[in-house]
């Protein structure tokens, strides 16, 4: 190396270090290590250099990037652009070499941002000869002209072409942060480390709303690693966003969801607020630094993350489901979550306490996206009201309500509509009407206030019910009618019916007459006990002839029967009064048997009397008493049996207390 | 309709508690002694008319028979202020008016003569209603009227109305001390064949155990004879609620008749009521719940008969018992009080049939009030009655040993020529006996078939 060319490079490094001597003396050192390298290996061929570089790849076992080298040296064979090719790959060889050889080759350049003009001379001066095609000289690469740019961004190009996956630094990105210190060198501009990451801060904060930036690529190889992990997580919180602002453009049908997606983007615009403060502070300079950002955001970024589970998890759902969801994610220990979870519950049940308090003081379903728990099928009538109209979803039934509570709403609104529709009865029950706050629904354990609303509602309500239907409608009068008659209470009436009507029954059943058993159980009502029932329960007091099959008699197909008209049909359905005549058919029977069983005793007076006369035949007799006893022991048995159907329907229908329980409970689970 | 059921009253003492019955059923029905209806008396829970009807000024006239030999006992009644309840063409006392002078013989013979007057009587009172259903008749077994002009229409009222149903109250007397009748041995068992094979049910009243109960349980140290009355008064009306107040079961008499008597000739039932109270006594008031009911029912000292549980080396058993709780009772509790019976064994029943305690729930009378919430009347039909028989045939066999007042008898045409009414009736009443011990066994069933007959016996 000569002198001339000593105090040319130190001049050019000169230049290039700001005047600052200690930089300066180690630019120098490398550049001439470089040059003295380049002296020391000249390969004649493509090949001898390209065995020497796989070596080196081998050497850091990076056989990716061996691969991608790969690509590249095939892309650089076809440019015509390159002339100098060899050169160029020894003068990279030659700096990765040195590069490997001072790890802190990186720290260096970004140590002294200022001098990294003179240590990239020499590529500069290749590129530059490169250009114009002329022999290599050092000499007329110190000149810049216009020309550098060109091919430079040429390279840029064809460099991004290749890596668009390149993660971290290695010996491939060492060539390709060469390169953008070509690029630097070649733009002429000193970026300085200040300016790179305002830079990346400013592309961050669009791409933490999500916005694509082009230059901010999470593989821009001019950042280092620390940079690209804290970008990365900037970049998260982006995606997060997204998927955020996704959702809420869905578009739903449902209150609840509606609602839920209201919160959702109040929450993003407490970021969008977030975003715009930190852009304030990024014009201060110094202000913003990666670092503080990325201290700053932390809480926000948990908080996105949280809701785009939430959101992703609720996505598409509705009414009681959401809040199920909801209510499901709110039980977390983390006090953020808590935190992110209550408003979110709290403005969710709002629809659905709406709903609930409509439908238990007014009985009306105001629901128009099908999410509340009780819903309606207009197709059915009045007289199904009670068992059919309203069904209860379980499904939309939201977690934090127990089973139990929803029944209790369910069948409060049902009473509500039973009596406005059927009993046509319009009085406003004067319930105390402060509805419950919405948050008392999702947090009984902290306030009874719900519980105590529907309670109270239930109870008013279902009482009023009651009252209605036992002051103006005497339910418990056909009650104990029905015990009366149809579970034979009323013994007499029975009896006589009985015998008057046993002539008629015994006909086979086809030749049994509804008029003729009308007539004979008016006469029965007339004459016993029946008569001092009320006009009202007489009237309901009717026959009924089953469907006759072959070979039957009377008895087996007549039955008592008793009419229900108005509300009452609602809860005596006709199942239900199927079920009675069942039951009075079967006690009906036994009754007969009795009745048969005592014409049997009778015989044995018969039998009491001639006994002394007719000792002659007393063998032929004991046949006879024998055949009886066994009449009489079934008869027993019978009897033994009889009491026990008597003590289960009566013990059914007696305590009536018990049985309005009863009929509401089955009522309800019907 | 309402199956009617007529009393017929016989003597001295089943005058006296007819008329006890009858001031219960005019209580218990809101009946006044002039037989009007009590102003708070109201109409649809109970069926008056099976034992009363309405005269053609709406009030109620009891469907009795008053019969007695001599006047003494009814003109006390006639004197009382029931005098204007029942209806004096049914009241029939002997024109001679001497009474049967406690011989059965007398009493059967008057019978005889008089039975045209007294069937008047019974004839236009059974025409009366529309459905009878049977003849109630009160006596007792020792006097002379009632054992013996009451055997004389049992067996008459038997001919004459073969499908009705025939149950006697039959008072049976002390025999733990001397009677007051020297003859009751032979009335009892002379009636005893009748009501073997006359009655359809007889309910037996022992005086010795009533006098026990009046006693002990009543605390009377002399119990009078109206305190007995009552008590009989109190089982007869219990044992009729069923009939009066219509409910699911045992509406009718047969219904109660035929669930108790398995066979014809066991038909002699035995009775204890619970809780007991009189008018005067002020009872303490005890729990009653079904099952205390229950239980007492079961226990011997509440029963209105004496009997031994065990004689002979035969442990006597129930045939069947029928209850009848009245008052406010949940049906469960009679399960419960029926499952907890069972599984204790507390009755000791016939190893050929099946056990049966059948319970029938009786409504209260809303006019009569008790300190209890619960009571209760047992029938039961119990083998150990034959050691009631027993003791009868003993005195029986004690007398007619030395055939002492024997004559008696045969100054009357029945017994003139020879006393073999008396031998057949007591080998009735033996032969009954034999069947009630022979219902202890588990061959019953074969009892009284003339090839098993010598093996069952001995």
């Amino acid at each position: 190396m000569t002198g001339s060319q000593s105090a040319l490079i130190k001049n050019l490094c000169l230049c290039y270090c700001d005047n600052k001597p200690e930089i300066l003396e180690k630019t120098v050192n490398t550049v001439s290590h470089l040059l003295h390298a380049e002296h020391g290996n000249i390969y004649q061929d493509d090949i001898r250099l390209l065995d020497k570089i796989w070596k080196h790849f081998q050497k850091y076992g990076r056989n990716q990037e061996m691969l991608r080298f790969g690509q590249i040296y095939a892309r650089i064979n076809k440019l015509k652009v390159l002339k100098v090719r060899l050169e160029t790959l020894q003068f990279l060889y030659a700096l990765a070499d040195t590069a490997s050889t001072e790890h802190h080759h990186d720290s260096i350049n970004r140590s002294m941002p200022t001098s990294s003009a003179s240590s990239f001379d020499i590529p500069s001066f290749s590129l530059l000869s490169v250009q114009q095609g002329s022999s290599s000289t050092k000499e007329n690469g110190l000149s810049h002209n216009s020309s550098h740019i060109k091919s430079s961004t040429s390279l840029q190009k064809l460099l991004h072409y290749s890596n668009d996956n390149e993660t971290s630094s290695s010996s491939k990105s060492h060539l390709h942060s060469a390169m953008n210190k070509i690029n630097e060198i070649d733009n002429n501009t000193s970026l300085q480390r200040d300016a790179d990451e305002s830079r990346i801060l400013r592309e961050l904060l669009f791409g933490m709303q999500g916005i694509e930036t082009p230059r901010l690529l999470a593989n821009d190889s001019n950042i280092d690693r620390c940079t690209r992990t804290l970008i990365t997580r900037f970049l998260e919180c982006g995606w997060l966003y997204e998927k955020i602002r996704k959702i809420i453009n869905t578009p739903t049908s449902s209150l609840v969801a509606q609602a839920f997606i209201a919160n959702l983007s109040s929450e993003l615009r407490e970021y969008h607020r977030l975003i715009s403060v930190i852009e304030q502070q990024e014009n201060i300079p110094g202000m913003v630094s990666l670092k503080k950002l990325h201290v700053w955001m932390c809480t926000p970024i948990q908080r996105l993350k949280c809701l785009a589970a939430i959101a992703d998890s609720c996505h598409g759902k509705k009414g009681g489901q959401l809040l199920s969801i909801l209510y499901m994610h709110s039980q977390h220990g983390d006090p953020l979550q808590q935190s992110i979870l209550y408003p979110l519950l709290y403005n969710c049940t709002i629809p659905i306490r709406d709903m609930i308090v409509e439908w238990i003081c007014n009985g009306i379903i105001n629901d128009p996206y099908q999410e509340f728990f009780v819903s309606t099928d207009k197709m059915i009538g009045e007289e199904k009201l009670w068992y059919d109209k309203y069904t209860l979803r379980v499904p939309m039934v939201p977690t934090f309500l127990s089973m139990e509570q929803a029944k209790k709403i369910w069948i409060t609104g049902k009473s509500i509509n039973f009596l406005r529709v059927v009993c046509k009865d319009r009085t406003m029950l004067q319930i105390n009407k402060t509805p419950a706050s919405s948050q008392s629904l999702f947090q009984q354990q902290r306030s009874t206030e719900f519980q105590d609303m529907i309670i109270s509602i239930y109870n008013e309500t279902t009482r009023y019910l009651r009252s209605i239907l036992d002051d103006k409608y005497q339910m418990m009068d056909h009650f104990k009618a029905i015990k009366r008659y149809l579970l034979l209470g009323q013994g007499d009436f029975i009896k006589y019916l009985m015998d008057l009507m046993e002539n008629e029954l015994n006909k086979p059943a086809n030749q049994v007459f509804y008029h003729n058993l009308q007539s004979l159980m008016d006469a029965a009502i007339r004459v016993t006990n029946a008569q001092y029932e009320s006009e009202d329960i007489i009237r309901r007091l009717d026959l009924r002839l089953m469907y006759v099959s072959p070979s039957e008699l009377g008895w087996d197909v007549c039955c008592l029967d008793y009419k229900f008209d108005g509300p009452l049909r609602t809860i005596f359905t006709e199942e239900n009064s199927l079920r009675y005549m069942r039951i009075f058919n079967h006690l009906w029977r036994v009754k007969r048997m009795e009745y048969t069983t005592c014409g049997d005793a009778e015989i044995r007076r018969f039998h009491t009397i001639l006994k002394p006369q007719l000792k002659t035949i007393k063998s032929d007799l004991h046949i006879v008493k024998k055949a009886f006893r066994d009449a009489v022991l079934k008869f027993l048995q019978q009897l033994k049996f009889h009491p026990d159907i008597t003590l289960r329907s009566l013990s059914f229908r007696l305590n009536f207390n018990e049985f309005y329980k009863v009929s509401y409970t089955s009522k309800s689970t019907a | 309709m309402p199956s009617e059921i007529i009393t017929l009253q016989l003597g001295q003492c089943g005058n006296q508690i007819g008329m006890e019955f009858w001031k219960q059923l005019c209580a218990e029905h809101g009946i006044s002694p002039e037989g009007k209806l009590e102003p708070f008396a109201t109409e649809g829970s109970d069926r008056k008319d099976v034992f009363f009807y309405q005269a053609d000024d709406q009030h109620y006239i009891p469907r009795a028979v008053l019969l007695d030999l001599e006047p003494r006992v009814i003109d006390g009644i006639l004197k009382s202020s029931y005098k204007h309840l029942y209806n004096p063409e049914n009241v029939y006392i002997s024109k001679d008016g001497g009474g049967a002078g406690n011989n059965w013989a007398q009493g059967y013979h008057q019978g005889d003569k008089l039975s045209e007057e007294i069937f008047d009587i019974i004839d236009r009172e059974a025409e009366n209603g529309d459905s009878l259903e049977g003849f109630v008749l009160c006596h007792s077994i020792a006097g002379g009227t009632g054992s013996g002009l009451g055997s004389n229409i049992l067996e008459k009222v038997n001919d004459r109305f073969p499908k009705k149903l025939i149950q006697t109250y039959s008072v049976f007397p002390m025999t733990n001390e001397v009677a007051d009748v020297v003859v009751q041995p032979y009335n009892s068992v002379l009636t005893l064949k009748r009501l073997i094979e006359n009655a359809d049910c007889t309910v037996v009243l022992d005086n010795t155990a009533l006098n026990r109960i009046a006693t002990e349980r009543l605390k009377k140290a002399t119990p009078t004879l109206a305190e007995l009355n009552q008590l009989v008064s109190t089982i007869m009306s219990g044992s009729t609620s069923t009939l009066r107040y219509p409910g699911y079961m045992n509406n009718d008499l047969i219904s109660l008749i035929s669930s108790l008597i398995p066979t014809p000739r066991l038909h002699f039932l035995i009775s204890a009521y619970t809780p007991l109270t009189s008018d005067k006594t002020e009872s303490e008031v005890r729990k009653t719940t079904v099952l205390d009911v229950m239980r007492r029912l079961l226990q011997p000292k509440n029963a209105m008969v004496t009997t031994a549980s065990r004689d002979k080396n035969i442990t006597h058993c129930y045939v069947s018992i029928l209850n009848i709780i009245q008052g406010e009772v949940d049906p469960s509790e009679v399960h419960k009080s029926l499952m907890r019976i069972r599984e204790r064994k507390l009755a000791e029943f016939i190893p050929w049939g099946p056990a049966s305690i059948q319970v029938a729930l009786s409504k209260k009378s809303p006019y009569v009030t008790t300190q209890h919430r619960v009571s209760g009347l047992m029938l039961a039909n119990h083998t150990g009655i034959s050691s009631l028989f027993d003791r009868v045939c003993d005195h029986y066999d004690k007398l007619i040993k030395r055939e002492a007042f024997v004559e008696n008898f045969r100054r009357l045409p029945m017994f003139k020529e020879n006393l073999d009414e008396f031998v057949d009736s007591r080998e009735a009443v033996q032969q009954l006996m034999d069947e009630y011990r022979a219902a202890t066994r588990k061959d019953y069933i074969n009892f009284g078939n003339p090839e098993t007959t010598q093996e069952s016996k001995s």
